[in-house]
């Protein structure tokens, strides 16, 4: 009910601004992407039936409909639907600005949380060289969007800005697992965060962020009933269990991007640490070096994820086998290289070609397992 | 009789690529604008990181649509960026939620119009095309 009203009022917006005949525009994004891994188990969430090719796992399509209605205000909306959603249609974020100074910009409504370098544009194919984002870093942030408010301050130094910004809200979202056999349901009723910005608009972007969410979350997940009850060889149970309960997770990464000459690097580290009913460290880091070619740019990239410390659950009844499935044991760690090459078709439309070799020492059916993936993609912007 | 047709449409066709490259393109405002911006500055207005003139007005920023040779020249002059990467830095602001692309216009025509018409307003065009109803605050060689 509360999405419908927001919908509504966002709709009345616009609509108020078509008839004050502001300036408003339309604008949209999408990703048409197939990958094909080697394994019959999900390696970084590309499905495991098969293993045949899925279109599920990257392809997505997004729209953008803003509206500048004073010298001072703005409103602006989007909406994706992707193929692997639980919901048909996520609206990403819809608010309204106000430019209080040339320094200063408020926001109030649904934003992208800007927990990770990357984390805004993490649909938006176009603006980065990988078929998607370095699953290793990107997986460790429960994050999506926020309904708060952010406060933006921005300062002019030569050549170079410098960007603060702050954040608080709340968050809570619906996901299922690539196959349906599992649906989260998470609540961050406490988020707040913020981070600093350093960018010369042209060949340099550093970012350092940092968040902190108080989380619940539980999920109703599809097991084959021998895990619980060993006399039941065949069939499926649903079995509820928590994820998270009011746990603490701070949200820590420190990126950059550096696009000079021919050559492209992209780098960052990040750390989540969750305190609580059980304490759970995991660092992860990626690079990518990228050279330009005219339109065509081959690239390399490496990333990777380790568990420092995990002390598990204290209490691992049956009820949370299907936690036991989605959390790192203690001293895991997964990494990927990758290798592949992206061709401007225009402006407008980009073609990748990837190649993903993953390798986990992990033995209790966790994230991924060892694999080679191949995908493909064409990002566009209208 | 043919030799020198084509002689002379060989050569009008030079004079008329020679003035279409000698004609640079200007950045220009209302005639009673009265700030002084620096190209620093005008690239950062043109970027969508700054809108307001210091101790001055909020700018409304106005664009040629994207394939106009003048739009690419200007962008790749001012804000040292090609069409792609243009295309890729709005991409980047819009879908982040971050800013709007400026308003765009039809044609230089309709764009020397609307800044001779708005107080605020600032556009380019092609220094060929300026005339009493405008001022040029940069011109780009």
């Amino acid at each position: 009910m509360k999405k419908q009203i927001v919908a509504l009022a966002m709709l009345l917006m616009l609509s108020s601004a078509s008839v004050l005949a502001v300036d408003v525009q339309l604008h949209g994004f999408g990703t048409a992407g197939v990958a094909k891994s080697d394994s019959k188990f999900s390696v970084n969430d590309i499905g495991n039936e098969g293993p045949r090719p899925t279109f599920a796992r990257d392809s997505r399509f997004g729209l953008n409909v803003s509206a500048k209605l004073s010298d001072r205000w703005d409103i602006s909306s989007q909406f994706i639907t992707k193929a692997n959603s639980f919901e048909p249609i996520t609206a990403q974020f819809f608010f309204i600005r106000l430019h209080a100074s040339s320094q200063f910009n408020i926001r109030a409504g649904r934003m992208i949380a800007p927990t990770w370098l990357l984390s805004e544009q993490i649909e938006v194919g176009l603006t980065y060289p990988w078929v998607r984002l370095p699953y290793e870093v990107y997986i460790l942030n429960p994050l999506r969007f926020f309904d708060g408010l952010s406060v933006a301050w921005t300062q002019q130094m030569g050549d170079w800005s410098l960007g603060i910004e702050v954040m608080g809200g709340s968050s809570t979202y619906k996901d299922k697992s690539f196959d349906d056999s599992k649906i989260s349901y998470v609540n961050m009723p406490e988020t707040f965060g913020g981070n600093v910005t350093l960018s010369d608009d042209k060949h340099v972007l550093l970012r350092a962020s940092y968040v902190n969410a108080l989380i619940n979350g539980t999920a109703n997940a599809l097991v084959a009933a021998s895990t619980i009850y060993p006399s039941m060889p065949i069939g499926s149970i649903t079995v509820p269990s928590t994820l998270f309960n009011s746990e603490r997770g701070q949200l820590i990464s420190i990126g950059g991007k550096f696009d000079i000459g021919n050559f492209l690097v992209m780098t960052e580290a990040a750390r989540r640490i969750i305190t609580g009913n059980y304490l759970a460290v995991a660092n992860s880091a990626y690079l990518t070096v990228g050279y330009h070619v005219g339109e065509l740019m081959p690239f390399a990239s490496g990333s990777w994820l380790g568990n420092l410390l995990g002390t598990g659950w204290p209490d691992p009844d049956p009820a949370t086998i299907a936690t036991a499935t989605t959390s790192l044991s203690p001293l895991d760690n997964q990494y990927t290289l990758s290798g592949g090459v992206n061709y401007r078709v225009s402006p407008s439309v980009v073609w990748k070609l990837q190649y993903d070799y993953v390798r986990t020492n992990n033995t209790n059916a966790v994230m991924s397992k060892n694999a080679q993936v191949v995908s493909t993609s064409l990002d566009f912007v209208f | 009789m043919k030799i020198i047709l084509f002689a002379l449409l060989v050569f009008e066709t030079q004079i008329i690529n020679i003035n279409a490259a000698q004609s640079d393109v200007v950045v220009i405002v209302n005639k009673n604008f009265n700030y002084e911006v620096n190209s620093s500055f005008l690239s950062k207005i043109f970027l969508g990181r700054e809108k307001e003139i210091p101790q001055g007005p909020i700018v409304q920023l106005l664009d040629l649509s994207e394939g106009d040779h003048i739009r690419d020249e200007l962008y790749e002059k001012l804000v040292d960026k090609n069409p792609s990467e243009m295309k890729s830095h709005w991409s980047y602001l819009m879908f982040t939620g971050k800013g709007l692309p400026p308003k765009v216009v039809s044609s230089e025509d309709e764009m020397k119009r609307m800044v001779a018409e708005s107080q605020n307003a600032i556009g380019y065009i092609s220094s060929s095309k300026v005339d009493s109803s405008v001022k040029v605050l940069l011109q780009l060689k």
